[in-house]
């Protein structure tokens, strides 16, 4: 009887953390939209998006529920099942990752001992995904949208996954937590592992390049080329089912914005007078977002920045630069470690 | 071996160069005075944007500003010359004859009218605004007005009758 | 439509028929372009034109000489002002008609006016076409001050109907020169800032360098004129080489294209090329409103236009190529035939030599850089 209530204790808790994370990420991919929009505007010398609520804000909630009440539309000759399981897949991939974020130092669903591990997992279901709804929809396009999908997400990975290993290194743990944690110190900020040694900082932006090419952004965004591809792998998609790919999208920023800044930036690190203002260690957690969304910013800006790259470009960028690059902080920090144990760049003359 | 680390170092020092140069523009941008009109909250048939609130730099419609047709029966001398020269055939005009008045015309001269418009329409619908009945009229009875919201549910309404004739059946009227 | 047989990749594999277009984002219109594919790799290509078909020069043949006038602004309503030129030009030519010194003025100056807008739009779109969507919105922004400037001129934004035979339609109003000079001074620095966020960019330059090269050669076999002839490397100018209306009397530069960051004739040369032309036509516009002498704007012309029987060719440097207009007259109030030449007709005919052996993205660069556009091809 015990064991049951036990366990029923923990589906519970499981099932109201998942409510509580699907309308973060709802939240948080609608307010992207419309930040992306806003952010757009203003730098095309333009308005963008400011009639529905102030400011337009509430600009989200109206294409919501149009998407929501839009027809639910498959091409005649597309593989239905397979055509409605795409967006699902996709958007799971992209939710998952919502268990092992740490919104704080006590705010977190789940600390996987092997969180990044996991981040990198199941986010490339996605891929599977986009290449089943690209295939399925039965559009050249689309298959070509997908293609380009495929062949990104699997070469990037190798670049993100090398440049995750610097921090892991570092902190001698896979855990989300732990690696925030490993980063104490230095008045919140000397702690951080872009400022451990010049390899971690190079990481830091081989990193970051390579996930934003991840989550096909651009100058990356190749699967969903607009003037090449149409609409890449969601040219046939409308209704629902373009909001799920939409909002997985938008998450995905989200997402990789907040896990460089816990594994890079120092997560909810503070100094510790600050630390106690707020209870649940939520000034920790205000930090952290901040620190989110500057990177949120700055991954919309390259968007309304760059040109997009060719395909055999995009190959060259991820094999010829990032992974070589990738590769070669990995080992420096390596050597840092054994050269310089616990000391870092700023305290290399000095104790950590 | 050192002249390609030499190129690849360059390569990756000039993109990340180029790439900030870049970004450095939209930011400096993104802090400019948008160029958007909000029509139609601002009135641009008004002759002062500024009144409304707009900072940018476009300006209001033109004096010269090709909106809708206007049309004066008073002092339309019934000439046809802009029926004649629409390339399109959006004008037509009846008339009928009366007693000799004289109008001033555009260039200063006496125009003699002895005929009156009964029916004077333009289907709005076709025309292109191009302005070439508004140059030969002689007495600047047609003209540009600044109007420019033509939407509408039927097409019917963009014919606009200038002059109603009489007697006709309207729906006849309509149609050009 | 299948006017391709896919070749056999072995394996199993097919090549792949692919319709680029009508709608299309890329195509700058409604242009259809059927592409064999080997993956990303096109094999072959075929241009489909005519969605924009609207008999143009047949309607020509119903209507009076003056009543042209407004259609040929809709031959490329990009740069409209330049088509009504050639037009006025063609039936002066055939009547033998002096127009005033002052009207030619006017003329030069909404023609290189609109040679700039006309180039905005080409070199912004071509950013959008490669990925970048602001630099597109930059040039518009631009634009949309030059559309101010016209529509203060003659009324209208986009088909101006402003050339008329023998002349023009309105003298500058009395603000435009100096509106005119405050816009060319502004011109300059938002260019240089265009070229910083686009032309400068290592992706963008990487995307373009070698890209899709015509050659001298195939330029000229091809008919290629104007812009893209000049970007392969012909120094070979209308407005220098065989000058017209008052272009003899201002001095400007003709800038051909070099090979800047790849071979001779790519796809960024094409594009380099239009960002030049449009500084060049700055200067011509500035010394056109420092020399622009007093006087009538309309030559006397009797009411009714009747042309003596025979024929007339004229050709003006257009944005997109040489426009050349053949005007057959019986004598009657109406043409008995007109011919327009136009420079994207003779640029899409060059892209199926071109295309074969590029990626798509290249395929979308070359359309871009040959600044095709749909109305123009078609008529």
């Amino acid at each position: 009887m015990e064991i049951f209530l036990q366990e029923g204790l923990v589906l519970l808790k499981a099932a109201l953390w998942a409510v509580a994370l699907s309308l973060v990420m709802a939240l948080v991919a609608g307010f992207l939209t419309y930040l992306e929009r806003k952010v757009a505007g203003h730098m095309q010398a333009r308005l963008g998006p400011n009639r529905v609520g102030p400011y337009g804000l509430l600009q989200f909630v109206a294409d919501g529920v149009k998407l929501f009440l839009k027809e639910d539309l498959i091409p005649s000759d597309a593989d239905a099942p397979l055509f409605r399981f795409g967006p699902y897949l996709v958007f799971v991939g992209s939710f998952a990752v919502f268990a092992v974020l740490p919104f704080g130092e006590r705010i977190v669903a789940t600390d996987l001992n092997i969180g990044l591990f996991y981040v990198l997992a199941i986010t490339s279901i996605e891929t599977v995904g986009l290449l089943m709804a690209g295939w399925a929809s039965n559009n050249k396009w689309a298959l070509l949208g997908a293609m380009r999908s495929a062949a990104q997400s699997i070469s990037y990975e190798i670049p993100v996954g090398v440049s995750f290993l610097i921090p892991i290194v570092l902190a001698g743990s896979m855990s989300l937590q732990g690696i925030i944690h490993a980063q104490a110190g230095g008045f919140g900020l000397l702690g951080w592992n872009v400022f451990h040694n010049p390899f971690s900082l190079a990481a830091f932006f081989v990193g970051c390049t390579a996930m934003v090419a991840e989550i096909n952004r651009t100058p990356f965004d190749l699967p969903e080329a607009e003037s090449e591809l149409v609409a890449g792998y969601n040219t046939e998609y409308s209704g629902m089912r373009f909001a799920f790919f939409f909002l997985a999208e938008y998450a995905n920023i989200f997402v990789i914005s907040m896990i460089a800044a816990a594994i890079f930036l120092g997560g909810w690190q503070l100094p510790s007078p600050f630390k106690d203002i707020l209870p649940f260690g939520l000034v920790g957690s205000f930090v952290l977002l901040a620190k989110a969304a500057v990177l949120v910013f700055i991954v919309l800006w390259l968007r309304w920045t760059l040109p997009r790259v060719r395909v055999d470009q995009l190959m060259e960028v991820c094999w010829k630069y990032l992974t070589p690059m990738a590769l070669v902080c990995l080992m420096g920090t390596a050597v840092w470690m054994w050269a310089f144990p616990g000391r870092i760049f700023f305290g290399l003359f000095g104790t950590a | 071996m050192v002249q390609s680390m030499k190129r690849y170092v360059g390569n990756v020092g000039n993109t990340t160069l180029t790439v900030l140069k870049g970004l450095r523009v939209t930011l400096i941008n993104l802090f400019r005075t948008p160029i958007t009109i909000q029509y139609p909250e601002v009135d641009i048939r008004q002759k002062d944007l500024k009144a409304f609130g707009y900072k940018g730099p476009l300006g209001p419609l033109p004096d010269r500003f090709r909106g809708f047709l206007h049309v004066n029966p008073e002092i339309c001398i019934a000439c046809d010359l802009c029926m004649k020269a629409c390339p399109i055939d959006c004008i037509r005009i009846e008339s009928t004859k009366i007693d000799k008045t004289t109008i001033q015309g555009k260039d200063g001269k006496a125009v003699n009218k002895v005929k009156h418009p009964v029916r004077f329409d333009i289907h709005l619908g076709k025309c292109m605004y191009c302005g070439l009945c508004v140059e030969p009229c002689p007495t600047g009875a047609i003209s540009f007005s600044k109007e420019f919201e033509g939407a509408t549910s039927t097409l019917n309404t963009l014919v606009v009758h200038f002059a109603e004739p009489k007697g006709l059946p309207v729906r006849e009227a309509t149609i050009l | 439509m299948q006017p391709f047989e896919l070749t056999d990749l072995g394996a199993g594999t097919k090549e792949m028929m692919l319709n680029m277009g009508p709608q299309h984002p890329s195509t700058h219109g409604v242009i259809k372009f059927v592409l064999r594919m080997d993956g990303e790799v096109v094999a072959a290509l075929d241009p489909d034109v005519g969605f924009l078909h609207r008999s143009i020069e047949k309607i020509a043949e119903k209507l009076s000489y003056p009543d042209f006038m407004p259609y040929t602004d809709r031959v490329d309503y990009v740069a409209a002002m330049n088509c009504n030129f050639g037009y006025a030009r063609v039936v002066e030519k055939l009547m033998k008609m002096e127009v005033p010194k002052r009207a030619e003025y006017i003329r030069v100056i909404v023609a290189e006016l609109n040679r700039i807008s006309s180039h905005l739009v080409s070199v912004g779109t071509f950013g959008n076409d490669i990925g970048a969507v602001t630099p597109f919105l930059y040039a518009i922004r631009d634009r949309e001050l030059i559309n101010d400037l016209l529509e203060m001129l003659c009324g209208a934004r986009l088909t101006y109907n402003f050339v008329r035979i023998g002349g023009v339609a309105f003298d500058l109003p009395d603000t435009f020169k100096e509106k005119a000079i405050a816009f060319l001074d502004t011109l300059e620095p938002k260019l240089k800032e265009f070229n910083t966020l686009l032309s400068e960019n290592r992706i963008f330059r990487e995307r373009l360098a070698g890209v899709c090269v015509i050659s001298k050669e195939d330029a000229v076999a091809y008919g290629v004129t104007g812009p893209n002839l000049r970007g392969s490397g012909v120094d070979w100018d209308l407005r220098r080489d065989e000058p017209y209306s008052v272009y003899p009397e201002v001095s400007f530069e003709v800038p051909v294209g070099g090979g800047l960051v790849g071979k001779v004739g790519d796809a960024f040369d094409r594009y380099w090329v239009r960002i030049k032309e449009m500084q060049e036509s700055a200067k011509i516009v500035r010394q056109c409103l420092e020399q622009i002498p007093e006087g009538p704007i309309m030559a006397k012309i009797p009411r009714v236009l009747k042309p003596p029987a025979g024929d007339a060719f004229d050709r003006t440097e257009a944005p997109r190529g040489e426009l050349g207009y053949y005007l057959v007259s019986d004598g009657s109030s109406k043409p008995q035939r007109l011919k327009i030449r136009t420079g994207s007709f003779a640029a899409v005919s060059i892209i199926p030599k071109i295309a074969p052996g590029w990626m798509i993205a290249d395929i979308v660069a070359l359309i871009g850089s040959l600044d095709i556009i749909a109305p123009e091809i078609d008529r």
